[in-house]
């Protein structure tokens, strides 16, 4: 499994942000003690301060979604970051999202997480029905 | 990573790597300096934003997926843009 290091993530948020002048940013990360919390919880493998390892795929890009988003780790554009992460984490591990998951249920996946309607177990679970080994 | 520092009074924004300048169209082009053909070279952004400069921090498959997956959902991107 290829994962992202806080860089790559930290770049997918400045693309997001690069078409828009009103962004002009000297910083962009907002949290970064919890972008890194991010990074060593999806990343690495073995206990991590009590929490459950992520076990599969889906759970690791379930992480990226959830904890972007829930943790505002950027000043701009998180869930903007966190479904583009989500998505080219999926893509960049040969996992395809299928048409099913379409514009407005993404957009709405996103704004469900933002208001505590999914666990991270949950989000995993429906990713993993939305995603196959392409 | 580099800065340009070409026309630096006419950038409107500039990230490490990219600085960002009006067109003669108005549309908004991205400017890079190509380390290969010692050039200043622009790309024209398109309309999803992403603009193809050169940037160390991400491998080309990766950046192949993220424009692949950026233009694939464009429109919630912009869903959420506005929200």
């Amino acid at each position: 499994m290829r994962y992202f290091t806080d860089l790559e993530i930290l770049t997918i948020n400045k693309f997001i942000l690069a078409s828009k002048p009103r962004y002009s940013r000297v910083n962009y990360i907002q949290h970064n003690d919890r972008l890194q919390f991010l990074i060593e919880y999806a990343n690495k493998k073995g206990s991590y301060f009590g929490l459950q390892r992520l076990s599969t795929i889906y759970h690791v890009a379930a992480a990226y979604l959830y904890f972007i988003i829930k943790d505002h780790i950027f000043y701009d554009a998180c869930k903007r970051t966190a479904v583009t992460v989500m998505t080219t984490f999926l893509t960049n591990n040969q996992y395809k999202v299928k048409k099913k998951l379409s514009r407005i249920k993404l957009t709405e996946l996103a704004l469900k997480v933002e208001k505590n309607v999914y666990t991270l177990d949950q989000l995993a679970r429906f990713l993993q029905e939305h995603a196959y080994k392409g | 990573m580099f800065e340009t520092t070409y026309a630096p009074e006419r950038a409107s924004i500039s990230t490490a790597s990219v600085s960002y300048f009006p067109s003669l169209n108005g549309k908004l082009q991205a400017g890079f300096f190509d380390h290969t053909t010692y050039s200043l070279k622009f790309n024209e952004i398109d309309e999803i934003g992403v603009s193809i400069v050169s940037n160390e921090l991400i491998d080309q498959k990766l950046k192949d997926s993220l424009v692949y997956n950026m233009r694939r959902y464009s429109k919630t991107l912009k869903d959420l843009e506005e929200m």
